[in-house]
């Protein structure tokens, strides 16, 4: 890796372009839902979870318990103590000393960016790519607070596809270096769309569930299979 | 419970779960199916990632939004990158709403 935080900026941009009208989103409702600037940053910048603060802040704004918001926050982020495990797993070199700051800043896209790299086993590429998402998140919920809705709402509603994008843009290059990549994430989108659409699962349980059960039969048929031609 | 309560314990159970997994295990030291397992995560995180959520990316228009992540994913098989495919699906997509094409 010649410039690691060069290319981390560069891998972080279209993250920081999606994150950035989402959360400007978000200022704009916890500003309607009665929070003051210093709480929406705050929230923000300390849980940085999208869909869990936007359910916070309508909950809020309802009047429902802050007991059942916690509840509903630890659900619905739950899922992400995969993909540290998975990141986890990958970094033999870096210090221990990053490790709480590598989690703290791990989002659904951080991840997904981070993940897809042959290599990063790399604290300078690692923790500037997931800063540069961060301060788009958090200097994105300011400016909704501040500036309001200042994009024409056609492009706020486009710019809704942009993460979605960027999850297939992530997703292609490896499929074309492994069948198992395809096999992998065409399996895990099947069951999770029948789990929501068809069964009418909650995203976050069926999310986790998806994970989980498609990643550990593809671990182990893999495994049994190569078993096999080893004892053939 | 204050709203800066409130905060205080949702950073808590959100970065719980982040930041544990971390000292959970030796990476070293992990079994060839278990390590496999975290290896396959990346791919099935972006599956359940991209449906269904994905076709409710441009709400209400889930044609539209599937349109938009196809060509997102013609765009990335071909030139690789991850900048242009998602210039082109937000372009795409504003063009779209705005000339009302679908």
């Amino acid at each position: 890796m010649n410039h690691p935080i060069k290319q981390a900026l560069k891998d972080a941009s279209p993250v920081m372009l999606g994150y950035f009208p989402i959360s400007m989103a978000f200022g704009i409702l916890s500003k309607g839902a009665g929070l003051s600037m210093i709480e929406g940053v705050m929230m923000s910048a300390v849980v940085y979870a999208g869909a869990s603060q936007f359910m916070a802040v309508s909950m809020i704004a309802a009047g429902i318990s802050p007991m059942s918001i916690v509840l509903a926050t630890f659900l619905m982020n739950f899922r992400h103590f995969i993909m540290s495990a998975s990141i986890r797993a990958r970094l033999k070199k870096t210090s221990k000393a990053y490790f709480p700051i590598i989690g703290f800043f791990l989002t659904d896209e951080s991840f997904s960016v981070a993940s897809i790299q042959e290599e990063i086993d790399h604290p300078a590429y690692l923790i500037p790519l997931e800063v540069a998402c961060y301060s788009s998140w958090v200097s994105g919920t300011a400016a909704g607070f501040l500036a309001g809705a200042f994009f024409p709402p056609v492009l706020v509603q486009a710019m809704g596809i942009a993460l979605y994008a960027l999850f297939v843009a992530l997703l292609i290059p490896s499929w074309k270096k492994s069948k198992e990549a395809i096999v992998l994430s065409m399996s895990a989108a099947s069951v999770n769309m029948v789990l929501v659409k068809v069964l009418g699962w909650s995203g976050s349980a069926s999310f986790a569930v998806t994970v989980i059960v498609v990643s550990l039969l593809g671990a182990w048929v893999t495994t049994r299979s190569e078993k096999e031609a080893v004892h053939e | 419970m204050n709203n800066y309560m409130l905060i205080g314990a949702m950073a808590l159970v959100t970065m719980t779960p982040r930041i544990l997994p971390f000292f959970a295990f030796d990476a070293d030291k992990l079994p060839p199916v278990m390590k496999r397992f975290l290896d396959f995560i990346p791919f099935t995180v972006l599956g359940a990632l991209i449906l269904p959520g994905g076709i409710e990316g441009i709400g209400g228009h889930p044609l539209l939004s599937a349109l938009c992540l196809v060509l997102a994913g013609l765009i990335a098989w071909l030139k690789n990158g991850i900048i242009l495919p998602v210039m082109g699906a937000v372009v795409f997509g504003v063009l779209a709403l705005q000339f009302g094409l679908l």
